[in-house]
């Protein structure tokens, strides 16, 4: 290309694209290999319960699945035959001695329940559905506004 | 578990594509480091099925790409930002008196190829991110108009727009100013 033209140049993008995809890779920084060693190094030699579970021995993920299985299995027992055994229901009554500071504000929130329920019964299912309606309204509305302000702060107007 | 010598020689195969195609995505050569270790991270957990796969450099290439896209993305509303205010500032006979510049001559006489690569590749990682991202994409990644656009999450409109501008401001640095473009 002669510089004194001053016409531009149709072939210019066509020239660019060579020169660049001509254009060679930069050196990787000397720490770079290092950095990642150090990490796969720190993988290997961590045990095996520090890795995650996909990557612990074939042996071990059998028997912790079979462990699981049986921990599950015996919460499951536990929970329904609890009722059978004596010990269960000294320490329901201990239980209840450690919970005993905290009745008043369980009769407080079971008033306040039989409070609501009662109002829920005086009124009729149309206003619920109303106060229910109403509520939606104000939270889509707070969504929208939210978007709406995120947009305009962090968004150009593309075109 | 992978052999971890293995390992670094494939590293060393493939580190130098893997950092250029993040630094010159995301234009800082701290972060394309830290982008570069992400990526071997990840070939080192699918290391066994790579070390033996034909198509290990595209596999590479794709999540540097991926992963410096998102990296650009964190970052993404404050160079959205300056590339409006480079809109407004740029526009008019700004743009139209860079786009009538004659076109540089690349392999000018007076540099050698070595001295024009390190211009255009200097100049390249000056543009702004806004012009750049998707010139890199177009010309080193071979995406389309099109993809770059779904990629990015803009128009096409406004991606043809910024490879535009930044073949335009390729061009202003190179030749009105080639000693600051090395600089």
């Amino acid at each position: 290309m002669n510089p004194r033209d001053s016409r531009p140049d149709p072939t210019w993008e066509t020239r660019l694209d060579r020169e660049l995809k001509s254009l060679p890779d930069r050196p990787a920084p000397h720490t770079l290999i290092p950095r990642v060693m150090a990490v796969v190094q720190a993988r290997v030699c961590a045990p095996w319960y520090r890795r995650p579970w996909w990557d612990w021995p074939p042996a071990l993920k059998i028997v912790s699945l079979l462990g699981v299985s049986g921990l599950l299995g015996l919460a499951t027992w536990l929970v329904m035959h609890c009722s059978e055994y004596p010990w269960t229901a000294a320490a329901a009554s201990e239980l209840e001695t450690w919970l005993a500071p905290l009745n008043p504000i369980w009769t407080l929130l079971t008033s306040l329940a039989s409070a609501v329920a009662l109002v829920f019964k005086g009124t009729g299912s149309w206003i619920l559905l109303g106060a229910g309606g109403l509520c939606a309204i104000m939270y889509l509305s707070c969504v929208a506004l939210g978007t709406a302000v995120y947009r305009v702060a962090s968004y150009r107007r593309i075109e | 578990m992978s052999d971890p010598l293995q390992f670094e020689a494939f590293m060393r195969d493939y580190q130098d594509m893997v950092f250029t195609s993040a630094l010159r995505l995301v234009g800082n050569e701290a972060d394309a480091e830290d982008i570069a270790q992400d990526v071997f991270l990840k070939a080192y957990m699918h290391f066994d099925q790579l070390r033996h796969s034909f198509t290990v450099g595209g596999w590479l290439k794709t999540v540097t790409r991926n992963l410096s896209l998102n990296h650009l993305t964190r970052y993404r509303a404050r160079w959205r930002f300056f590339s409006e205010c480079d809109d407004h500032g740029e526009s008019g006979e700004h743009h139209d008196f860079a786009a009538n510049l004659p076109a540089p001559d690349l392999p000018t006489q007076a540099v050698d190829t070595a001295d024009r690569r390190n211009l255009l590749e200097s100049a390249l990682q000056k543009l702004p991110p806004a012009q750049r991202v998707p010139l890199v994409l177009y010309h080193f990644e071979n995406l389309s108009y099109e993809e770059i656009a779904a990629k990015l999450r803009i128009s096409l409109g406004k991606v043809k727009t910024d490879i535009h501008r930044g073949r335009v401001a390729l061009r202003q640095r190179l030749v009105r100013n080639p000693e600051s473009a090395t600089a």
